[in-house]
């Protein structure tokens, strides 16, 4: 009878240092997770060997076909309307742009300065770093 | 008797299973919803912008990416000669370069030599739209 009681206690004392363990993970986890929303295609960035910290902006997708995304927009005019009135919300608001690495650089900057025509004048390219 | 025996087991050791299983959900679930990839940026611009902004000055600076080469002022030569040539045709180190992509050329292309004047230390480029 008096043998069942230490065992009962090394198993508690198994489960703190567990559960410590895991909070640890968790709290790092969260603390250090980007919560971003997936691209709505399929795209692969280009590489670059440039480290400029991606900023926590909005994102505009180009696909490899030419098709635009932005929030929840989807299809060229439906992205524009949406980019005016975004553009019209806050001058010089910075936006990320994230281009297909196989996408026709022409596409790029073709929309580049349709951007520019819109007032979006403040705009930085994703890239993955190699 | 029974009970309030059993009541009083229940409030007096709460099991931590539940709570386990609930932190585990939870550290699962933000290892696979969090995102490592070492993304990061290339300010780009284009030429409207850089006009109205800075008009600009000196001598021609205008890049090309073909799918044959890079051309400077429209004579084919390799990249370290490029990067080299830029700065005598600059007046400060903030001018700015007009870069065009034409014909196949694709985004990879493109950002290959961004990354590579922004690594000579030539980061002020506008992105100038090809005529057809």
């Amino acid at each position: 009878m008096k043998l069942s009681r230490p065992e009962r206690d090394r198993m508690d004392i198994g489960l703190v240092p567990m559960i410590n363990v895991v909070f640890l993970l968790l709290i790092f986890f969260l603390m250090t997770a980007r919560l971003v929303p997936p691209p709505p295609m399929d795209i692969s960035a280009p590489e670059a060997a440039t480290d400029q910290a991606r900023r926590d902006v909005d994102t505009l997708y180009l696909s490899r076909t030419g098709a635009l995304a932005f929030n929840t927009s989807e299809g060229e005019s439906a992205v524009m309307d949406a980019l005016g009135q975004w553009a019209l919300g806050c001058a010089a608001c910075p936006l990320d742009l994230m281009a297909d690495h196989a996408a026709p650089a022409r596409d790029l900057t073709a929309l580049l300065s349709r951007l520019g025509g819109i007032g979006v004048e403040n705009i930085a390219l994703v890239t993955v770093q190699k | 008797m029974q009970l309030t025996r059993s009541y009083r087991k229940v409030r007096l050791r709460p099991s931590l299973t539940p709570m386990i299983d609930v932190v585990f959900l939870l550290l699962v679930f933000f290892m696979l919803a969090a995102q490592y990839s070492r993304e990061a940026t290339i300010a780009v611009r284009a030429t409207p912008h850089t006009i109205s902004d800075a008009p600009y000055v000196g001598p021609p600076r205008l890049v090309d990416v073909t799918a044959e080469g890079v051309l400077l002022n429209g004579v084919n030569m390799p990249l370290a000669e490029i990067t080299a040539q830029l700065p005598t045709l600059m007046e400060t180190p903030t001018d700015t370069i007009l870069v065009r992509a034409s014909g196949e050329v694709s985004v990879q292309m493109l950002v290959d030599l961004l990354d590579h004047l922004t690594a000579a230390g030539l980061p002020n480029t506008a992105l100038v739209e090809a005529q057809e």
